[in-house]
C-alpha cells in the first residue's frame, strides 16, 4: 500500500441517540428527526435535556451481565459499535487473528461516569470505599485496551484525545496505520458518554450550551440557524473498519467509500475559541484535499463541524465557503447533538453513507441561514438526492484541534 | 448462623455470573474464573455484608470455595 493509497471502509456501526445500530441511524439521520429530551439524571443541572442513546441500549442484553459490570458506559457503546462493524467486514475469527488488527479509539473524556461515582464513593466513604473496577473502567486508554481484548486484536491498539476533534483523529491515525504497513485491519472510531451533571456544569459554565429558553430541548441544537444559541450535550460512538482496497477486493466486500487522505493542524490561538479567520480549519480543509489529491472545489459534499454556537457556526461558514464553494453542506448535529469526542467517527460514518447512498441529509432545526451560511449550499428539511464523488467531515475541538478527513466513492 | 456454603454460594452467582453447577469445595477462585480484580470486589463484598474485615493477604485467587467459607466462618463467629 503506498503512501497515498486509500483505505476502503468495509464496516460501520453506530449506537448513537439516532439508534444503536447502522440502519436505525442512516432513516433517523436521512429524515432530520431530531433527538433531544429530558433527561431524568439531568435534573436540577443547569440544563436537563441532552441527547442520549435510546434506552434500547439494554447492555446487559447486548454485552452480558459480566461485561456490562467491568465496562465503562464509553467502553459498552463502542463495544456494540465495534461488534457491528467488524460483523459487516465479515472477517471470520481466524481471518482476525490471522491479520494484524489495531484499534485506534478517540475520547474526549475517556471513562468519567466511572470516575465521578468513585469519587461520590471516596467523598462520602474513603477509600476503602473506592471500587476495585474503579481504573480498570475509568481510566481514558481502557475503551481502546478493552476493545483489543474483546475483539482478539493484537496489532497496535490507542486513545487518540483532541477533545470534540477526537474520533476523526483516531480515523486518521488509524490511515496512516494501514499505509506504513504496521496493521492490515484498523478498527477505529470515537465515543464518549459524559452526559452528567458534572460535565453539563462544566460546559454550561463556558456559556457552551443551548439552555432551550429561545427553542423547546428538541429544536435547540440547530446548526447554520440564525437562532443557534449553543450546542445540545450527547454520547455515543461510531467505528469504522478500515482495509486495504485490494484486501476488501479479495474478500468481496464493496466497501461504503473510501478514506482517501485527512489533514489536521492547531490553531495555536485561545483554549475554546476558534481562530476569527478559521486559519487553522481553512489549512485542514486544504491539507484534507492535497493528501487525497483533490482540489478543493471538486469537493461534492462537506459534513460539517457545526454544533450549534454562535461563534463556531458563523466562522466555519466563511471557512467552507472560502474554501470549498461548490460542496453540498450540512450538520447532522441537528439530528443527535454534540457527540463530543465520538462526534467526529459517527459524523465520517454519515458521511461515508451519504457517499454511499448519494443522500446528504438535511440539518434539523435548520430555517433561516446565520451570518456568513447564507453563501453555503446548505441541506434544509429534506434530504438531497445527487451525485456525490468527494466529501469533507470537518471536526474541531477545545485547544484548537482541526482535523478534516476526505471520502471518496469506493 | 445459617447456611453459610448456599449464602456464599449465591453471592458468588449472583455477583460474578458463577454458574451454581461449578461451584465446588475444592475449587479454587481462579478456576471459577474469579479474577484478582474481582477476588477485590468479593473481599469487599463479604466485608460489607457480614461487617467483617478480611486483610490483603487472606483471600487469593488461589483460595478454595473450602478455604472462603472456613475464612467467613471464622470471623462471623468471632462477632
Amino acid at each position: 500500500m503506498s503512501g497515498h493509497a486509500p483505505a476502503a471502509i468495509t464496516g460501520i456501526g453506530l449506537v448513537t441517540p439516532a439508534g444503536i445500530d447502522r440502519t436505525t441511524n442512516w432513516e433517523t439521520v436521512r429524515a432530520g428527526i431530531t433527538t433531544a429530551r429530558a433527561v431524568d439524571t439531568l435534573a436540577g443541572s443547569p440544563v436537563e435535556f441532552a441527547s442520549v442513546v435510546p434506552d434500547t441500549f439494554d447492555v446487559d442484553r447486548l454485552t452480558g451481565r459480566r461485561l456490562s459490570r467491568h465496562y465503562d458506559r464509553s467502553t459498552q457503546l463502542a463495544l456494540i459499535a465495534a461488534r457491528e462493524a467488524l460483523d459487516e467486514a465479515r472477517l471470520t475469527p481466524s481471518e482476525r487473528a490471522d491479520a494484524r488488527m489495531a484499534v485506534v479509539i478517540g475520547t474526549a473524556f475517556g471513562g468519567v461516569e466511572t470516575f465521578e461515582e468513585n469519587h461520590a464513593r471516596f467523598l462520602s466513604g474513603g477509600p476503602q470505599a473506592v471500587n476495585a473496577r474503579f481504573l480498570p473502567r475509568g481510566l481514558v486508554n481502557m475503551v481502546a485496551g478493552n476493545l483489543s481484548i474483546e475483539l482478539g486484536a493484537t496489532g497496535p491498539s490507542m486513545i487518540v484525545s483532541t477533545a470534540c476533534a477526537s474520533g476523526a483523529t483516531a480515523i486518521g491515525i488509524g490511515l496512516d496505520l494501514l499505509r506504513s504497513g504496521a496493521t492490515d485491519i484498523v478498527v477505529c472510531g470515537g465515543s464518549d458518554a459524559s452526559v452528567t451533571p458534572l460535565h453539563v456544569a462544566g460546559f454550561h459554565k463556558l456559556r457552551a450550551l443551548s439552555q432551550g429558553r429561545q427553542h423547546p430541548p428538541a429544536s435547540a441544537s440547530r446548526p447554520f440557524d440564525a437562532g443557534h444559541d449553543g450546542f445540545v450535550m450527547a454520547e455515543g460512538a461510531a467505528v469504522l473498519v478500515l482495509t486495504r482496497e485490494t484486501d476488501a477486493a479479495a474478500l468481496g466486500t464493496r466497501p461504503y467509500a473510501t478514506v482517501a487522505g485527512y489533514g489536521t493542524t492547531s490553531d495555536a490561538y485561545h483554549i475554546t475559541a476558534p481562530h476569527p479567520e478559521g486559519h487553522g480549519a481553512a489549512t485542514a480543509i486544504r491539507d484534507a484535499c492535497r493528501a487525497a489529491e483533490l482540489a478543493p472545489e471538486e469537493i461534492d459534499h462537506v459534513n460539517a463541524h457545526a454544533t450549534s454556537t454562535p461563534t463556531g457556526d458563523v466562522a466555519e461558514a466563511e471557512v467552507i465557503a472560502r474554501t470549498t464553494p461548490n460542496a453540498v453542506v450540512t450538520s447532522t448535529k441537528g439530528v443527535t447533538g454534540h457527540t463530543l469526542g465520538a462526534a467526529g467517527a459517527i459524523e465520517a460514518a454519515y458521511t461515508a453513507l451519504a457517499l454511499h447512498t448519494r443522500t446528504v441529509p438535511p440539518t434539523a432545526n435548520l430555517h433561516t441561514p446565520c451570518d456568513k451560511a447564507g453563501a453555503l449550499d446548505l441541506v434544509i428539511r429534506y434530504a438531497r438526492s445527487g451525485r456525490f464523488d468527494t466529501a469533507l467531515s470537518s471536526s474541531f475541538g477545545f485547544g484548537g484541534h482541526n482535523t478534516v478527513l476526505a471520502f471518496t466513492c469506493s | 448462623m445459617p447456611d453459610l456454603p448456599s449464602e456464599l454460594t449465591s453471592i458468588l452467582t449472583a455477583n460474578f455470573d458463577v454458574p451454581d453447577a461449578e461451584i465446588s469445595p475444592g475449587r479454587s477462585l481462579n478456576d471459577l474464573g474469579i479474577d484478582s480484580v474481582a477476588t477485590v470486589e468479593l473481599a469487599d463484598l463479604l466485608q460489607q455484608q457480614y461487617r467483617i474485615t478480611i486483610d490483603d493477604e487472606e483471600l487469593s485467587t488461589n483460595n478454595t470455595v473450602e478455604q472462603l467459607i472456613g475464612l467467613v466462618a471464622a470471623k462471623t463467629d468471632g462477632t
